[in-house]
């Protein structure tokens, strides 16, 4: 179980790690943020919300090669576990069941 | 690839922002990027741009990540650098009595850092905060009156007297000012005497003699009655507002006391109003009001011996009011034709100048520089101590690295361990505050217990809130240098650590220990010349010629209630009976009474006008001489013999009567002797004082004698003349006995009263008591300041011994392989005290320009020795270096004497 519900960041976070699959990592998921959604966060703020979700058991993450490009750095790869596959059906059926019957509503019509 | 990396501030500022775990995963990713960036775009500077971007979105992620919830899963959530801190201070109150209790543990077992810490911490917080409540209650606050802040002493300078002492205010110049002034919305002028209160209790109080205008002076009605008025001008009786003070000792604060009479030296005074509490600023040793039934107009100009104070309109300035009172004192003359003799004799021969300055200035002038020098001391010795505080922490946090990193690895992390070092900082700063706030409640009480004499207005002084706030500023200010240091100094790579491969010390934080000593050593030196100082001060004042032998000499004080039917016959008889009845006392060898004893002296003053018949022009520069009148036996009683001619005797009193005019006998001192008459013996010759001074004959010379102060000196011209005078009615009578006060007090005082019941025997005191006191408050600030620079230097040297201690068991290696290797122990010593002599170098460079540029503080502090004293300077470097090189010794041995085997074992 998941004590706290996913925050929207969090939400999209995962989101990303499903589609980037082996090639997720720090950049990457946010730059698949940003260019899907046009929400610029700061590589940091997509870290801090990683270092969550991993802290949650909602990712994993294991840590890769070290190349001159990255001064040296080791980079850091992000998995989705199925915890975090689970969080993930369980907010989208949330916001599912939320919407259940509103289609249509009149205060939801586009301007 | 060079040209591919991020620009290097952004990256520095990132790489401490980002003290997480993925600190450097982040890093990694952000570089890579910058080079994919630069790659697409085409352009450094948009990738620059982009960079710093990320830098500038970071930090709120990052205090949102300190500051929110702690926990997932009831796992710690981590913090670390100084965003973890702001975010631990509010997080995990569990995790912090847990810590709490860890920490306590480890103080218990180790008490020494802690202890040093609180100790040094509670006492340096604690006095430079009560040194501030003192500054602020004594010097700052304005006084406890309306408006109190525009009230104004209204003195005058004496331009051709070199210390620049003159005047108070002179009656035909107050008058002048009151008529004249337009800033001045109110003024009063009052003299003061001691008097007795002759029914009831017979008690001696200060009384002052105010002209109206008290009331507007102090701003505030009266508590009941009404204050004194110009109608109290054309009555011929005597009134009387009392201060609060008395009328509460004396009357219980009786409502009813309207309209009583008082009698004051057997007049009858009527009590017309009760001053407010508040009044007692103005002057605080009137007991009561009597304004004098005379206006001050009807008196000629008089000499500058008033006491005057005025009320600044709001909005003017004080030196504004100084180019007013100029500009009336020139032309005081043409405008009161009445004084122009004495304004011209004022103004020429003297050069009066008016100089008001503000009452507060006037009231704690006596402290002023003695407050602020402390202050200063105080803070000095808190930031030697604090300095002090950091590097101790610092080579803590050093030396017990390993412990962390162990306690790393078994769990904690880096966070937890930053969250610790928070907690224990908290712990000891917390101490530290309750010690000093304790320490600064309990020095404030007992102040005004200790220096109620010394420290004008220190019954005002108290722990308020800005004393309390500063207080817990101070500490925690420590609590942030004692959490910093450590936190900033936490190996990053904890793994080496156990490995035992880190070298502890980055150059800039060693670089930032060195700059710490040397500030400390600095700082002490600067206390170490303040008590030098003070120390060469005292010793001259104590070491001073007071001219007559203190051994078994006694002083006391009779004051006879002033009766109408005196004469001078009875005053003789009166004088010369009473002088016989002492000296039959067993024990009493001799006995005298003068005007003005040593050390006790209020004496009079007055101009030379004629020398041997001639009289002096007006051009010359005419003597100002003091005398005091004495009765027989003075010189014997004080062991002065005379030089010249002989002393006086009861044969030679002048009585009403006798002759057309005063001739007097006197005996002048050596420093009169040689002005008044250079090149010739004086005995026998002639001189004149004031225009209707009586003739004098010089009688004898003996040898100067100090009258004043300690610190005056005999500096004064000195004239000592012998007259039983009718007007007189106080003596300081001087006693020669070999028997202990106690005994002498009661047989003095039965056979005063003997004499005439009604005149209290007060303050007997021996000269050994009198001169303490006269040095009391020398005495105090010797043992503030000795006890400052011993403070300071016994910190620098625990700073100096734990820093090198440290450095040399870092370096523990590097010198066991050299001794291994042979090297000699003495080049290895050196390589220690090579250190401490560049720190002491340095600490005295900044120590004596800080000395000395603070001299202008210690010049009116320091007696009888230069505040750029080279001695005292000299003796104050050797001071420190010997402290520093002696704490230095011992890690210096140590390093030639490295283990190469335990080196090698660590390895």
């Amino acid at each position: 179980m998941v004590e706290s519900p996913l925050s929207g960041f969090e939400e999209l976070v995962l989101l990303a790690l499903v589609r980037l699959g082996e090639g997720a990592y720090g950049v990457a998921v946010h730059q698949e943020i940003e260019s899907r959604t046009g929400r610029s966060a700061s590589v940091t703020a997509t870290y801090v919300a990683l270092e969550r979700l991993e802290h949650a058991g909602l990712a994993v993450s294991w840590i890769g090669d070290a190349t001159p490009v990255r001064g040296g750095r080791a980079k850091k790869h992000f998995r989705l576990t199925s915890q975090g596959a689970l969080a993930l059906r369980e907010a989208r059926a949330e916001v599912d069941r939320m919407w259940e019957g509103l289609e249509g509503h009149p205060d939801l019509a586009p301007q | 690839m060079s040209s591919r990396q991020p620009p290097r501030l952004a990256e520095w500022l990132l790489q401490h922002l980002l003290r997480m775990p993925d600190g450097e995963h982040i890093l990694g990713d952000l570089r890579e990027e910058y080079a994919a960036y630069v790659e697409r775009e085409d352009s450094r500077l948009a990738a620059d741009l982009w960079y710093w971007r990320q830098l500038g979105t970071s930090i709120p992620s990052l205090l949102a990540r300190a500051l929110r919830g702690p926990r997932i899963r009831g796992r710690a959530y981590e913090f670390s650098g100084a965003v973890g801190f702001i975010g631990s201070i509010v997080a995990a109150p569990l995790d912090r009595i847990q810590d709490a209790k860890l920490i306590l543990r480890d103080f218990v077992r180790r008490p020494i850092f802690p202890l040093l810490v609180v100790l040094t911490l509670g006492v340096g917080v604690g006095v430079t905060a009560t040194t501030f409540a003192v500054t602020n209650s004594v010097l700052l606050r304005p006084l406890p009156l309306p408006e109190g802040e525009n009230l104004v002493f209204l003195r005058h300078l004496r331009l051709t007297d070199p210390s620049g002492q003159g005047g108070r205010m002179a009656p035909g110049a107050f008058v002048h000012y009151r008529d004249g002034s337009r800033l001045l919305e109110a003024m009063v002028a009052f003299s003061t005497e001691e008097v007795h209160v002759t029914d009831g209790t017979p008690m001696a109080i200060r009384i002052g003699y105010p002209t109206p205008g008290l009331g507007e002076v102090v701003g505030l009605p009266p508590v009941v009655g009404r204050w004194n008025s110009t109608e109290d001008l054309t009555t011929e009786r005597w009134v009387a507002v009392l201060s609060h003070a008395f009328w509460v000792t004396r009357y219980g604060g009786d409502r009813s006391v309207i309209g009583s009479v008082l009698h004051l030296d057997e007049e009858a005074v009527e009590i017309i109003g009760v001053a407010p509490p508040e009044a007692a600023s103005l002057e605080p040793e009137v007991q009561v009001w009597v304004p004098r039934p005379r206006p001050l107009d009807e008196q000629g100009f008089g000499g500058f011996g008033l006491n005057a104070i005025g009320r600044l309109r709001s909005g003017a300035t004080l030196q504004e009011l100084d180019v007013e009172l100029s500009t009336l004192w020139a032309t005081l003359g043409e405008a009161l034709p009445r004084y122009e003799r004495s304004w011209r004799y004022w103004n020429e021969t003297f050069q009066v100048r008016p100089a008001p300055r503000y009452l507060l200035t006037e009231r704690v002038r006596a402290v002023r520089d003695w407050i602020w020098l402390l202050l200063v001391s105080a803070a000095v010795v808190f930031l030697v101590g604090l300095s002090n505080v950091g590097t101790l922490s610092l080579v803590r946090s050093l030396d017990r690295g390993t412990d962390m990193a162990v306690r790393a690895a078994m769990g904690g992390g880096r966070p937890a361990l930053t969250r610790l070092l928070a907690t224990e900082a908290l712990l000891l700063g917390g101490a530290s505050a309750g010690l000093a706030l304790l320490l600064t409640w309990t020095l404030l009480r007992g102040l005004p217990v200790v220096a109620v004499e010394l420290i004008p207005r220190v019954q005002d002084v108290s722990l308020d809130a800005t004393t309390m706030a500063l207080t817990l500023g101070l500490a925690g200010i420590a609590v942030f240098v004692l959490v910093l240091i450590p936190s900033v100094r936490l190996p990053r790579d904890l793994a080496a650590v156990l490995r035992g491969s880190a070298q502890g010390g980055s150059p800039v934080l060693r670089r930032f220990q060195t700059g710490l000593l040397v500030l400390q050593l600095g700082l002490a030196a600067v206390l170490v010349v303040f008590g030098g100082l003070m120390g060469r001060s005292f010793w001259s004042l104590r070491s001073v010629d007071l001219g007559f032998s203190t051994e078994g000499l006694y002083t006391f004080q009779l004051r006879f209630p002033t009766r109408d039917d005196d004469d001078a016959e009875d005053k003789y008889a009166f004088f010369r009976g009473l002088q016989e009845r002492i000296r039959a006392i067993p024990g009493v060898s001799a006995v005298s009474a003068s005007e003005c004893v040593p050390l006790r002296c209020g004496l009079g003053q007055g101009v030379v006008v004629e020398i041997d018949g001639r009289w002096l022009e007006e051009e010359e520069v005419e003597p100002i001489i003091t005398s005091s009148m004495i009765i027989p036996g003075y010189f014997e009683t004080l062991g002065v013999s005379t030089t010249r001619g002989r002393d006086v005797g009861w044969d030679d009193a002048w009585l009403p009567g006798v002759g057309e005019e005063w001739v007097m006998h006197t005996v002048l001192n050596e420093k009169a002797a040689t002005e008044l008459f250079p090149d010739v013996d004086p005995v026998g010759r002639h001189y004149r004082v004031g225009a209707n001074g009586g003739r004098t004959t010089v009688a004898g010379v003996v040898p100067d004698v100090l009258l004043d102060g300690l610190s005056i000196g005999p500096q004064r011209s000195g004239l000592i003349r012998y007259l039983p005078d009718p007007r007189f009615d106080g003596m300081q009578w001087v006693v020669r006995s070999d028997l202990p006060a106690q005994v002498l007090l009661p047989a003095i005082r039965e056979v005063v009263w003997e004499t005439d019941p009604a005149v209290p025997v007060e303050g007997l005191a021996d000269y050994h008591t009198l001169i303490a006191e006269a040095s009391r408050d020398r005495t105090l600030i010797l043992v503030l300041a000795l006890g400052g620079a011993g403070l300071a230097v016994a910190l620098g040297l625990v700073g100096v011994y734990g820093a090198l201690s440290h450095e040399v068991r870092r370096r523990g290696r590097e010198l066991g392989i050299r001794n291994a290797l042979g090297a000699d122990a003495r080049a290895l010593r050196a390589s220690v005290m090579n250190r401490v002599a560049m720190m002491v170098l340095a600490g005295l460079a900044i120590g004596i320009m800080l000395a000395a540029a603070s001299g202008r503080l210690l010049e009116s502090v320091v007696y009888g020795v230069g505040t750029h004293d080279p001695g005292t300077y000299l003796v104050a470097a050797v001071v420190v270096a010997l402290v520093a090189f002696g704490a230095g010794f011992i890690p210096a041995v140590h390093a030639s004497r490295a283990d190469p085997m335990r080196a090698l074992r660590a390895e």
